[in-house]
């Protein structure tokens, strides 16, 4: 029987003892040549086994596969366009680290890959322990321990390749860098000028060849530049880099490899132990205390605390000029318009409702560039990383915390939208599951209304902090719940990019806070000025007969009473008194389903067509304070079902369609996190009614 | 005349809010948010 021909290449960094092992793997049988244009030394050998006749290729050490030398143009040319059955990637064990970093651009090449440890006796010696077993379930390819000038574990690399070339279907499953969404997104614009223009098509990657690029690769612009639409990819190539360097301040190229750099540093966090004496980079040094198992959550919570001081502390006072501003204009608006249906649409639909949601405008800017700075900074992944611990006891997976984040830094749509970095189903739906229980932008006005008129103000940051600790909690305690009773299973190893520590660029801190602000501002000018005009319609009409004799307040609250959205509020009372709400809470949650803010416009409409105190400049907050039927007990059990309840109709729509829309898992979402705000309401209201409060 | 004008800026208000919500589940985003946009996400890892 013939046997099978394989072709299997030898890459590594230089000095990492692949010629050692190339030589007890081929013995005398080689052959020496050049690659042709260059003289670049090209080695082959001969392995037999009783099924196969290997032709080993060793590749020239290189440490990166970028365009720098001819060695490295080489090697990746002999990887894509000469199509081994294999590559055989040989690691200095002794230096993991460094050598990772050829590996994630390996793998990028979408090859079967071997991974050989090798010099693991000099590791060894020098007190670094290495997770073998981890590392290959973290990269997904055969991890062989190799010591070459023993000749340790030669043998077993043939049989590692030959399973890696058996399972080469399944490679695309491998666990590939993280460039983070601001270089993904250029990253498939360029792709898709590649692909308008259909060039390089065959052997080259469209992803690959994008990402080379966006690095400044000059041999593939060079060959670019000579194709017909070559200008539109390398138009869109600068376009691209430009925009990265004004967001990070940096060059893409320099991004990209941190974010390489940060792969790296995870999975050496993962699967080696090394004596402390070693660890010098001040990286290393903050990761020790940051990263730390009895520091790690104190830390954490630190800066989470941090952040919602410096947003209170320094918004309120442009928060408070703000909404003068704007009851100015409703005065003033008031003024200029004679009473009548339209005065009352402009005053207490258009403007109560889209002032109530803009006046917290610079609360959402405080908070949004307070978050950036502590993720420019590389904090955040340590977050993520820190967390992971406890995620992982709850059934969630560790890269889950992310789309948390993401969710609580802006929107629960991208929060959905990221739990693509999760590879299985369970952890994926779990997440999905989970992620509208964390306070996103537009949450925010709610809580900072609430706690703003019902609670003292030195006390703001500390029920803030309080709230987001426990939207985690809660998100926590679900995923515990749903992995017990709905979705079991184990979850899927992961490797956490920790990108070096950097001082954030003032550049991108306001960038980053300016395009997250500005979806605020713009949401509230479009979904939530039409919302503040049909809820103000439901407030207002049917225009009712009053008994006569009425005070002006009384006839306010007479017709909020008889209107359409007063009946309905009526019709659901009962079943949210019990949690201490009434008629006009319930509808503002009801409207809350468009958009979170609307809960804000609609009690900021209700509020003034409900009191006769139109245009005289009371803010939203001084009327709910007036209000007898509110308590700071009601006031907490509210923000609690606000905390819960059913997301959005956006966040429902993604979560729709990112779990193939599926019908029965939306309505469980709605059911699950409806019912669970329910109960937390209830205990809240009701305990705090026994204890007196 | 006023009750016109008043009914037909609502009228116009709820048939853009039909909209939003056709938008919402057709293309993951309302028009009002580009936070949804699918053009600003990643593509799906292959599996």
């Amino acid at each position: 029987m013939d046997k099978i021909k394989l072709t299997v290449a030898l890459a590594g960094n230089p000095n990492c003892g692949k010629s050692t092992i190339f030589n007890h793997l081929t013995g005398g049988r080689q052959h020496v040549g050049n690659y042709p244009g260059v003289t670049v030394e090209k080695k082959e050998g001969l392995i037999e086994t009783d099924r196969f006749e290997i032709t080993l290729v060793d590749l020239p050490g290189v440490y990166s596969l970028s365009a720098y030398s001819d060695d490295e143009i080489v090697t990746r040319d002999f990887i894509l366009q000469g199509k081994p059955d294999a590559v055989i990637h040989i690691l200095d064990a002794s230096n993991l680290e460094r050598n990772l970093y050829l590996t994630t651009q390996l793998m990028e090449l979408n090859v079967p890959m071997v991974l050989a440890l090798n010099m693991s006796d000099l590791a060894q010696a020098r007190g670094k322990r290495i997770d073998d077993r981890k590392l290959e379930a973290l990269l997904k390819m055969p991890v062989v321990v190799t010591v070459g000038h023993r000749n340790q574990g030669t043998r077993e690399l043939i049989d590692a390749v030959v399973r890696a070339h058996e399972s080469a279907g399944q490679l695309t499953d491998r666990q590939a860098v993280d460039y983070g969404l601001e270089i993904l997104e250029e990253l498939v614009k360029i792709e898709g000028e590649l692909c308008r223009g259909a060039v390089f098509p065959g052997f080259y990657p469209a992803r690959w060849v994008a990402l080379k690029l966006l690095e400044g690769d000059v041999s593939l612009e060079k060959r670019i530049s000579s194709l017909g639409a070559g200008a539109a990819v390398l138009d869109q190539v600068l376009r691209s880099r430009q925009h990265l360097s004004a967001h990070f301040a940096d060059s893409a190229e320099v991004l990209v490899a941190d974010r390489r750099y940060g792969f790296v540093s995870g999975i050496c966090a993962e699967v080696m132990a090394e004596p402390a004496a070693l660890r010098v980079s001040m990286t290393e040094k903050i990761d020790r205390v940051v990263l730390g198992p009895l520091l790690g959550l104190p830390v954490f919570a630190l800066v989470m605390y941090v952040i919602f001081k410096f947003t209170f502390a320094f918004s309120a006072p442009v928060v408070g000029w703000l909404e003068a501003v704007l009851a100015r204009l409703s005065g003033s608006v008031s003024g200029l318009l004679p009473e009548g249906l339209l005065r009352s649409l402009v005053v207490d639909g258009i403007i109560s409702g889209v002032g109530g949601v803009l006046g917290f405008f610079p609360l959402v800017l405080f908070m949004f560039f307070a978050i950036a700075f502590f993720e420019d900074s590389g904090y955040m992944a340590r977050a993520a990383f820190v967390m992971d611990r406890f995620l992982s006891r709850f059934g969630l997976h560790g890269k889950s915390f992310l789309p948390l984040m993401i969710a609580t830094n802006g929107c629960a749509v991208p929060g959905i939208m990221a739990t693509r970095i999760l590879e299985s189903r369970r952890d994926r739906l779990i997440t999905m599951m989970v992620t509208p229980f964390m306070i996103c932008g537009a949450k925010l006005p709610i809580f900072a209304l609430f706690i703003g008129a019902f609670f003292p103000p030195e006390k703001g940051a500390w029920l803030m902090f309080l709230m987001y600790g426990l939207s985690i909690a809660i998100a926590f305690f679900s995923a515990w719940l749903l992995k017990k009773l709905v979705f079991k299973g184990q979850s899927a190893h992961f490797v956490m990019e920790l990108p070096p520590y950097r001082l954030p660029s003032l550049t991108g801190l306001f960038l980053k806070m300016w395009e997250r602000g500005w979806l605020y501002v713009r949401k509230a000018g479009t979904v939530i000025f039409l919302f503040s005009i049909v809820l103000w319609a439901t407030f207002r009409f049917p225009e009712a007969e009053p008994p006569p004799g009425l005070s002006p307040g009384a006839l306010a609250a007479y017709q909020l009473e008889h209107s359409y959205a007063g009946m309905a509020g009526k019709w659901i009372e009962p079943a949210l008194r019990p949690i201490g709400m009434d008629g006009v809470g319930g509808m503002a949650l009801l409207a809350g389903l468009a958009a979170k803010e609307v809960v804000v416009s609609t009690l900021a409409t209700a509020y003034s067509i409900g009191q006769s105190d139109h245009g005289t400049g009371v803010t939203l907050k001084e009327r709910l304070r007036r209000d007898p039927f509110w308590s700071p007990l009601k006031a907490l059990a509210f923000l609690m079902f606000c905390l819960i309840y059913a997301p959005c109709v956006a966040t429902l729509a993604v979560f729709y369609q990112e779990t193939g829309a599926r019908i029965k898992w939306l309505l469980f979402l709605v059911g699950w996190t409806t019912s669970l705000a329910w109960l937390a309401a209830f205990l809240v209201y009701q305990t705090g009614r026994i204890l007196g409060f | 005349m006023e009750k016109i004008i008043v009914g037909l800026i609502v009228v116009i208000a709820v048939i853009a809010l039909i909209n939003c919500a056709r938008s919402a589940f057709n293309k993951g985003a309302c028009p009002g948010c580009s936070c949804g946009d699918k053009t600003k996400t990643p593509p799906r890892r292959s599996r």
